[in-house]
């Protein structure tokens, strides 16, 4: 009894300068942040309160946050699938025994040592480079350049990250299961689909939230390589939402209504993906 | 018990350190860090401050910040921070707000608790904004000595900012280059100095001239990269607008600059239309690219001799100087002005205004208000001071006291001989262009006609329209 009650007493300890962190730097920022954009506001100090009008813009805002919006559940929908698929299937391989998959394995997960601003330029360069050659035009020529760009550039970023999680996750299927599994006859087609797969259902979901909300709130990458060009065609959520608070006067309420929106947003997401996958995990 | 002290400590200490640094801010804010960081560490921080106490008896202890407009001379007015600290030990801290960035920044430091001491506004639609933050300065000396009220930010009586800064913007020529071409042989024009090109159709036989005999010349081509890249547009979007706005407001007496935002049908769209044609065709780079080049680029062209003609504003100076490898020589740099083909234009020079306000922030106390006004009269009115405006941060103040200034920039002698050659300045009327947005969107607009994505007209419609709303909106917040 003693024991459990000093035990209780260091977890207070060592957890509440956490909480405590967690609650300064975010709880109070987004309970704040709720009550802004019901505001119309410049300095914190001086908000106004106008009720749901800020709401009433932002769903009203085709060229703006709606287009966005579009856009960036574009960009989503195609990074998502072609990141993790690719992803598993390195990680497939490089889950096989033979030399080198050391070096592989650190090679793939580098790019995700690069920060997005960076990145944005390089591909930036790369991608001009191309384009002029073919066309001679650049990326902001066209939103479909800018488009594809922005789910090359976050492939070539995230796949080396999610690929590191699917193994871990083949890794931890037992040896047994899939020698049995052979010995019964099944070939590796069925072993992919019957016993791999259901198996990594773990990091499945893991990798899907990661990359579904990744996207979702991808900005540096956006703003790097594209900036929006042409036209704010190629304006993700984040950026729309930034550029609204900070480069328009008077927007700041709406910006913060785009905000809380796009918060909503992207927990209801990643909660139905949660829920969705988790049914299919296999529970052992 | 002991132990169970010892780890309550503990873990407060790391909380209270790791909240001291979150709180310190830009990393390049290490003195601010330093001195909050001391109410908590206590060995190091609290002796420094003890000394500064008792050296002198009533010294201003604060900090002075001046938030930067101009990325252009950020380390420059670094200079004139540590001359004032080693002048009075007054600490002044120089923090710049990136290219396109200002309004942004602003917003964000005004909410913080080390709020700009001195500020800038850029026209009525920012002083609206930030009216409440901005100090009446009509008692203050710095005041007194700003000899023209058309260089003040007024209303109600009251002075909300004067400007430090008058700018001069039109066409800079490479005149080594402008003389080799009049003084060719093969030349098929008959104009013979740049005194001629005050006329649009001058300047475009002349340009399209140059731009056929590019070999002879020596040039990649007539005029420097047209940066349309975004965020690298304004010398589009922005200033040479000057041109269509003067003109369809009626020049100089019917604009109010302190007033409401007029309205705009975009009446000289095809003399707009004109000379970014001119400066797109016979330009250095391809018209379809021009989304890649930024503004930087293009000086580099100029200082680098690889064009002649290049639309900017005397501010450019510091850039074309500092240039690796500049090959253009200071004599030959000068101006000439913009022209768009609308009658009356050759009695017209440069594009001329106060772009820029100081602002001394309200919200703060007393103490640092006036600390910020005596920083700023001994910047133009002390012998340091007038020399580091002069020849460090180069700005054409409006103070009676830098009338004995001397400047090295050569794009001042050129401003001052258009001006005595009796041609009227246009004045800065795009600071009555609606929003930062209405700017934004005419760039890419401009970009993608630029590209061919886009109709002439398209783009005028389009800028119209939104001229409109966004009006609108700006009016609102006016109000």
């Amino acid at each position: 009894m003693q024991k459990l009650y000093a035990k209780k007493k260091y977890f207070i300890i060592f957890t509440l300068p956490c909480l405590l962190a967690y609650f300064i730097s975010f709880f109070i920022p987004f309970v704040m942040g709720l009550y802004l954009s019901l505001t119309k506001f410049k300095t914190i100090r001086g908000a106004r309160f106008v009720g749901l009008s800020n709401y009433k813009f932002v769903f009203r805002d085709f060229k703006g946050f709606l287009q966005a919006l579009v856009f960036t559940s574009k960009v989503s929908i195609v990074a998502v699938i072609l990141v993790n698929v690719i992803a598993f299937a390195l990680a497939l391989i490089l889950s096989k025994q033979f030399r080198g998959t050391n070096l592989f394995r650190t090679l793939f997960f580098m790019p995700n040592l690069i920060g997005g601003i960076i990145l944005g330029y390089i591909w930036q360069l790369l991608l001009n480079g191309i384009l002029i050659r073919l066309y001679g035009v650049d990326i902001t020529y066209d939103a479909r350049f800018g488009y594809w760009g922005i789910i090359i550039l976050y492939s070539w970023q995230k796949i080396g990250y999610l690929m590191i999680i699917y193994i871990a996750g083949i890794q931890a299927i037992s040896g047994d299961i899939l020698e049995a599994s052979a010995i019964d006859g099944a070939s590796s087609w069925q072993q992919l689909w019957r016993i791999i797969i259901p198996n990594v259902g773990g990091s499945i979901t893991v990798c899907l939230f990661l990359s579904l909300t990744d996207t979702f709130k991808m900005y540096d990458q956006n703003l790097a390589l594209t900036g929006g060009a042409p036209a704010n065609q190629t304006k993700m959520l984040a950026m729309d939402i930034y550029d609204t608070y900070y480069n328009r006067v008077g927007f700041a309420g709406i910006g913060q209504a785009k905000a809380v929106v796009f918060t909503v947003l992207v927990f209801a997401l990643g909660m139905l993906q949660l829920f969705i996958t988790r049914k299919f995990e296999v529970k052992s | 018990m002991k132990k169970r002290m010892m780890s309550l400590l503990l873990s407060a200490t790391v909380l209270m350190s790791s909240l001291a640094a979150c709180s310190g801010g830009t990393p390049s804010n290490s003195k601010a860090g330093s001195e909050k960081a001391s109410t908590n560490v206590e060995v190091k921080g609290s002796s420094e401050q003890k000394t500064t106490v008792s050296d002198t008896g009533k010294k201003y202890e604060g900090t002075i910040r001046w938030l930067n407009y101009k990325p252009e001379v950020a380390d420059q007015m670094n200079e004139v921070a540590e001359a004032y600290t080693k002048e009075t030990g007054i600490k002044v801290k120089i923090e710049t707000a990136a290219s396109n960035t200002y309004e942004p920044t602003l917003t964000a430091r005004m909410d913080s608790s080390d709020a700009p001491s001195i500020f800038v506004v850029d026209g009525i639609k920012m002083l609206n904004t930030w009216k409440e933050n901005c100090l009446d300065l009509s008692q203050t000396e710095l005041n007194s000595w700003a000899q023209n009220d058309t260089y003040k930010m007024t209303g109600e009586g009251k002075v909300y900012g004067i400007s430090y800064s008058l700018e001069a913007w039109g066409i800079i020529v490479n005149k080594g280059i402008t003389d080799a071409y009049f003084k060719s042989p093969n030349k098929k024009t008959e104009y013979k100095s740049l005194d001629d090109l005050y006329k649009f159709d001058a300047l475009k036989a002349v340009v399209e001239d140059m731009q056929s005999m590019k070999d002879e010349l020596g040039i990649d081509g007539v005029f420097g990269s047209t940066s349309l890249k975004a965020g690298d547009d304004w010398r589009y979007q922005s200033h040479l607008m000057n041109q269509p706005v003067y003109w369809e407001w009626g020049g100089t007496d019917n604009i109010d600059l302190n007033g409401e935002i007029p309205e705009f049908s975009f009446k000289y769209a095809e003399n707009y239309k004109n000379i970014l044609d001119l400066y797109l065709n016979n330009s250095v780079t391809e018209k379809s690219l021009v989304g890649t080049k930024t503004v930087d680029d293009s000086m580099a062209e100029f200082a680098l001799g690889k064009c002649v003609m290049i639309q900017n504003g005397d501010w450019a100076w510091n850039t074309i100087q500092n240039t690796d490898g500049k090959k253009i020589k200071d004599e030959d740099v000068c101006f000439i002005p913009i022209s768009t083909g609308v009658d009356g234009e050759d009695k017209m020079g440069l594009n001329i205004g106060a772009s820029q306000y100081m602002c001394v922030n309200s919200q703060l106390s007393k103490e640092d208000q006036d600390a910020a006004i005596a920083f700023l009269e001994w910047l133009f009115s002390s012998d340091t001071g007038k020399m580091l405006v002069s020849q460090k941060l180069q700005f054409v103040t409006p103070f009676s006291t830098m009338q004995d200034a001397e400047y090295t920039n050569p794009l001042f002698a050129s401003e001052n001989a258009i001006a005595a050659s009796g041609k009227m300045p246009y004045i800065w009327a795009v600071t009555l262009i609606p929003s930062e947005k209405w700017k934004e969107d005419f760039g890419s607009s401009l970009l993608q006609y630029a590209q061919g994505q886009k109709e002439w007209e398209e783009v005028v419609k389009e800028a119209v329209s939104e001229w409109a709303s966004e009006r609108e909106l700006a009016n609102a917040n006016a109000a």
